[in-house]
């Protein structure tokens, strides 16, 4: 069987930005081959030449992505696009605003062919704290965050500063536990939301790559080199004590014991995967670790890891 | 029905229409005629009109039938209701019993423990009905439903299966209660049944038409139904036949697409639209059900704490979807049961008129069982209709009293009354199968309004019976446009009548469900039920 492929659900109201960060995806020159589900194509813009077909239910992108309508029974959905020649290698379902995400993630965490990745949650950091005043809608607005892995607050640009650090409080209020990122125009490094690390290039290649991360002030990454094989238990030891600033980890590690070449590690929102890669063999060993900027730094990293290792 | 001549002795019918209702010389002016008596003893009605069911009344009778309140099945059939777990389980083994491929699951739906005190159902339950194949039983709500150990080996839900809706024990292991949509969809898989996506298949349609004619019900709405091409095919070929008893108006159901595809895809079948059969109709859902507690209730919500409901479509986004089927021409029904969505859906209604003004647009609120009476006066003022769910008094109006909505807000629920007091346009429902179809329970409802433990609810709410036979013909038929076409015997409608066997007029209030129905009539066509023959 072929590893699971990783499925993440973005959830968010109306006007939060969900469609902006999904063009980005499909519009990736990463070669990562996204499959994005959403309720309604209306809005998804890709550069014309990208487009190779484009049926009522699906359109098919040059860089190997695909965006379907999701339609009302998602099992339909994911099974076909798993059928594929070409299966995408992670999935992204749009969820509704006012829908409760989880329901979403539950059909990855249900399918042996998928595997649940992160719950994204986008808000407005110019309506979230009036949607949460809203008797209409303050309890659906923190069911929201409640499910969420990862919070993205976005149009920090329209906000000043005072207004910017009031919705974040906020947001803390509701969930010390989990990231949460701070963008504009729903940019959010390319990596960060990648769930497939790259197998075909060298892992510390990929800060150089084009589509890598340049939003210097809002993220920092560093990539690890991992030695020998590694202890799995200490490593989810490890992971498990990572700080909050660290948003995302992944990458492969030869694992002690194991006959597989390499096991795949992903850590996302509060979920740690350590499993046992059977795609393509990946140059090297390591990891990528994603964070905010005041993440600790390459020297801190390989000690937190190297302590318990 | 005809406000100028509510009784007549006479009908007169001429190629599938009603030439004039009257004395018999009148009559006699329009020519030749074949004097017709079989009906002479009987009672001639409008044929009644359900402005809210499904077509999965149809599919759902595939199943074992385990609800509380007992049923009757469009063969006929009688089937007791369930009282406990014990029940349920009792049924499912004689039904198992007379199974014949060992690989079938058995399926059942129905099932309501809203009803029972004690433990919920589990494994142990259902594996007393089979340990060698799948067991699956639906709840009312469609929501949730319980597995027995082969079903949950089949999905491979085990014990190290990290889903919120699974329902586990103090030991962590799973119960066989399975909620919300991944679970329930990997249950339908795994019993190798769908029975949403058989909604609107040819055998379902025709079950679907012999309960109707067993209550008298000569046309109904298919309340919220995606409408594939093969659903539309089936719809098209089998009303098309003259044996078909049952004229339809599907409700395009525009949740799960954009708004613009919707009006896209309705517009194209209106064409296909056929005597019995009529598209145009759209469905929209702003929330869940009062008794799942998944209804937007406003302040002071659910009586027993419970947290607000569930929004099936966001707030902000409702009118932007409603004006885009309006401004198509198209007619929309909005479920909202609570009193929030309820409000929040009369505000999005008023600003889609502001912005495109119709004074008969007739947006219909379906369900809006907690409407209080300002909603209603706004209603009356902006031309809404409203289809209430008189049902839910006698179903579950124990419960409303006693956990979802208090006494209070349980006594003005489904307030028929004020919406005819305040003039707004009103019908009455069933939502089949959700509770029977049957428009003189409806009516006997609405006029007694009294719950299955004999509580009455809303003293002040109850209407006259002639007002409730109206709201089951025409008041219906004007929530769906239909009112020049049906809903009234009187000059160039449909020749569409209930023939019964007694006076709803006549007879005692509290006997008005017990009427017996003998048959229809469609187009001129007769349909008497001695003569249905349904598996
Ligand atoms: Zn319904």
């Amino acid at each position: 069987m072929d590893a699971p492929v990783p499925l993440s659900v973005i959830g968010g109201f109306l006007g939060t930005g969900k469609t902006t960060l999904l063009n980005q995806l499909l519009n990736n020159r990463s070669g990562v081959r996204f499959a994005v589900l959403v309720n309604d194509f209306g809005d998804i813009v890709v550069d014309g030449d990208l487009i190779t077909e484009h049926n009522g239910q699906s359109m098919t992108f040059a860089n190997g992505c695909v965006c379907c309508s999701l339609g009302n029974d998602l099992l339909a959905a994911l099974t076909q696009l798993l059928q594929r020649d070409d299966p995408p290698e992670q999935i992204i379902v749009e969820a509704s605003g006012v829908a409760d995400p989880r329901n979403i993630a539950d059909f990855a965490a249900l399918n042996a062919e998928l595997y649940r990745d992160l719950v994204i949650v986008l808000v407005d950091a110019q309506t979230l704290r009036q949607r949460a005043l809203d008797e209409r809608l303050s309890d659906t607005v923190r069911r929201q965050i409640a499910a969420a892995d990862l919070i993205i607050m976005n149009k920090c640009d329209l906000v000043d500063d005072a207004e910017r650090r009031a919705t974040r409080l906020w947001l803390e209020a509701q969930r010390d536990d989990i990231p949460i990122i701070e963008t504009e125009h729903a940019r959010v490094p390319f990596d960060f939301l990648s769930a497939v690390p790259p197998s075909d290039a060298p892992v510390e290649e990929t800060t150089q790559h084009p589509h890598a991360i340049n939003h210097g002030e809002l993220f920092r990454s560093e990539t690890l080199d991992v030695a020998g094989p590694v202890d799995i238990a200490a490593l989810r030891r490890s992971l498990e004590a990572l700080p909050r600033s660290i948003l995302r980890v992944k990458g492969f590690v030869p694992i002690q014991g194991r006959d597989e070449p390499f096991f795949l590690v992903q850590v996302s929102g509060n979920e740690v995967e350590i499993s046992p890669w059977q795609g393509r063999a990946p140059a090297r060993a390591g990891l990528i670790v994603i964070g905010t900027p005041d993440m600790p730094d390459k020297q801190q990293l390989a000690e937190i890891f190297s302590a318990e290792g | 029905m005809n406000s100028r001549r509510p009784i007549a002795s006479h009908v007169a019918v001429r190629d599938g229409r009603i030439l004039g209702a009257g004395p018999l010389e009148e009559l006699a002016g329009w020519g030749a005629y074949e004097l017709d008596e079989r009906f002479a003893a009987k009672v001639i009605m409008p044929g009644l009109i359900e402005g809210h069911a499904h077509s999965w009344e149809g599919s759902a009778w595939e199943d074992t039938f385990v609800g509380y309140m007992a049923r009757t099945a469009p063969n006929g059939v009688r089937h007791a209701g369930c009282d406990s777990i014990d029940e349920v389980v009792a049924r499912l083994m004689d039904v198992e019993a007379a199974m014949t491929d060992p690989g079938e699951a058995l399926m059942a739906w129905g099932f309501d423990p809203i009803y029972f005190d004690g433990p919920r159902m589990n494994l142990a339950d259902l594996d007393r009905v089979s340990t060698t194949r799948p067991v699956l039983v639906m709840h009312a709500s469609g929501h949730i439903v319980n597995g027995n150990s082969v079903l949950l080996a089949r999905g491979n839900i085990t014990a190290s299966t990290n889903v919120q809706g699974l329902m586990k024990d103090g030991n962590g292991q799973p119960t066989g209660e399975l909620q919300g949509p991944a679970l329930r969809q990997i249950a339908y898989k795994a019993a190798g049944k769908d029975r949403f996506l058989d909604m609107g298949k040819g055998d379902s349609l025709w079950r679907f038409a012999y309960s109707a004619q067993r209550a008298g019900v000569t046309t109904a709405t298919d309340l919220a139904n995606e409408l594939p091409e093969g659903t539309v095919e089936s719809m098209a070929a089998l009303t098309a036949r003259d044996d078909f008893p049952l004229r339809i108006v599907p409700a395009f159901v525009g949740m799960s697409c954009s708004a613009e595809d919707g009006v896209k895809w309705v517009t194209s079948l209106i064409p296909r639209s056929n005597e019995k059969l009529r598209f145009g109709l759209v469905k929209l859902v702003a929330d869940g059900s009062i008794q799942g507690f998944t209804a937007r209730l406003k302040w002071p919500g659910y009586f027993n704490g419970a947290e607000n409901g569930l929004w099936y479509i966001d707030p902000e986004e409702l009118p932007q979807r409603l004006a885009a089927y309006h401004k198509a021409g198209l007619q929309v029904h909005i479920h909202t049961n609570g009193d929030q969505a309820t409000e929040v859906t009369i505000d999005s209604i008023e600003q889609v008129l502001r912005q495109s003004p119709d004074a008969d647009a007739r947006f219909t609120l379906q369900h809006c069982q907690m409407a209080h009476d300002a909603h209603f006066r706004r209603m009356a003022r902006l031309g809404i209709c409203v289809n209430l769910f008189a049902n839910h008094l006698y179903y579950w109006g124990d419960q409303h009293y006693a956990h979802t909505m208090g006494p209070e807000r349980a006594h003005r629920m489904d307030a028929v009354g004020t919406a005819h007091r305040l003039g707004v346009a009103y019908t009455i429902h069933s939502d089949a199968p959700v509770t029977h179809l049957g428009p003189l329970f409806t009516a006997w409802c609405a006029v007694n309004r009294v719950t299955a433990t004999g509580r009455v609810l809303g003293k002040n709410e109850r209407i006259g019976v002639e007002d409730a036979l109206h709201a089951i013909t025409l008041g219906a038929a004007f929530t769906l446009k239909l009112d020049s076409e049906i809903g009234s015997i009187e000059t160039g409608k449909r020749a569409d009548f209930a023939i019964l066997d007694d006076d709803p007029l006549s007879v005692d209030h509290m006997q008005l469900k017990d009427i017996p129905v003998w048959g229809t009539v469609i187009g001129g066509e007769v349909f008497p039920c001695s003569e249905i023959d349904c598996p």
